[in-house]
């Protein structure tokens, strides 16, 4: 098998950086500034960050879940839902701590296109920024459901998660998915 | 299939890529990548400190029963914040502890129940394995000292549990 002869330039992309933890956002931000992100934006919490799209017109956003008064998740609803989101369709990238089956899938309905597992690794976030650009996703929409298809790649899930599934019903349970598992949940 | 909109929406992000087909991570740009974060991680023990002080003040407020929905909530966001940054910075154990406490606290916290004082030692526990890591200077696996406060701290979550299904 050849060697990909393409090359991702994440110079020309503006990220903006949504995280409650100070020291997380200067830590992403180094990172992204290593991967030669140039233009890139932080907000503390959500309404901070919803209005900064107002302006900046953000090509992907790195999100954190655990935020008060209002969590990723509500941002995310937010951002996919609102009729003044400035994007409705802009790529977003969950970061977070939680891994248990349950929250991932919560976040995959509610309209995240990958999810990045603290602790961080600058391959792991590297990977996150290939798979948007690689992947475009359509949107689907009804009634009730507003989120990226994630039809391509239907395989199910994995015996894992499977089993972490039954748990999750019966109430038992609450270890983390490994990333390839919450990779295969969100259909990437 | 009104009800259904497929929306192909437009790839702004094509500009973020030369070429076609399958990109290539560039190793260099991830080597950087990774001296940013260890150089970013010099300074945690430093600046994580302001997060183990405010660790110790809603333990304390949690002992005292002063607004102990806040305290928890505040403690709870804190342990998240140390299982996701530990190991980034070389000090898997604090992730380890900090993992423990979070699946030790979710039910709690979600019940919206007081700490029972043995739920309280947990706590307490975690919050001084914690410490001992970064005062001990406890890197990557803590060696025999590491695993033997994980190991602690398993069988008293284990212990506290028990004690709460009955």
């Amino acid at each position: 098998m050849s060697e990909p002869t393409s090359r991702y330039a994440l110079d020309n992309i503006n990220v903006l950086v949504l995280d409650d933890n100070r020291h997380m956002r200067s830590l992403v931000q180094s990172i992204l500034h290593s991967l030669g992100v140039k233009n890139i934006r932080e907000a503390a919490d959500a309404a901070a960050a919803f209005k900064e799209l107002q302006h900046f017109l953000a090509d992907v956003l790195i999100v954190d879940w655990h935020m008060e008064p209002l969590d990723g998740l509500d941002f995310v609803r937010l951002v996919r839902t609102a009729k003044d989101s400035a994007n409705p369709y802009v790529p977003i990238i969950m970061l977070t701590g939680y891994t248990e089956y349950g929250r991932v899938v919560e976040a995959r309905d509610a309209g995240v296109n990958e999810f990045l597992a603290k602790p961080i690794s600058a391959r792991a976030l590297y990977q996150r920024f290939a798979s948007i650009i690689d992947n475009p996703r359509p949107f689907i929409k009804t009634k009730s459901y507003f989120d990226p298809d994630r039809r391509r790649q239907n395989l199910g899930a994995p015996r894992g998660v499977q089993e972490r599934r039954k748990d999750a019903q019966e109430g038992t349970g609450s270890d983390g998915l490994s990333q390839s598992e919450v990779e295969s949940l969100l259909g990437g | 299939m009104a009800d259904v909109e497929f929306i192909q929406t437009p790839n702004t992000l094509r500009k973020a890529k030369i070429g076609s087909g399958p990109g290539k991570l560039d190793k260099n740009l991830l080597a950087e990548a990774e001296k940013a974060i260890e150089a970013f991680g010099e300074g945690f023990t430093d600046w994580i400190q302001e997060d183990l002080d405010n660790m110790e003040a809603a333990r304390l407020q949690l002992s005292q029963g002063e607004n102990p929905e806040r305290a928890l909530a505040d403690l709870y966001r804190i342990a998240l914040d140390l299982k996701g940054q530990g190991t980034s910075f070389g000090y898997d154990v604090v992730s380890a502890v900090g993992g423990s406490l979070t699946d030790f606290m979710l039910p709690i916290k979600e019940a919206g129940t007081t700490l029972t004082p043995l739920q309280l030692e947990v706590v307490t526990a975690h919050v001084g394995a914690i410490r001992a890591v970064f005062s001990e200077e406890l890197k990557g696996d803590g060696g025999a000292t590491g695993q033997a406060l994980l190991n602690g701290l398993a069988r008293i979550v284990v212990k506290a549990n028990a004690a709460s299904a009955r």
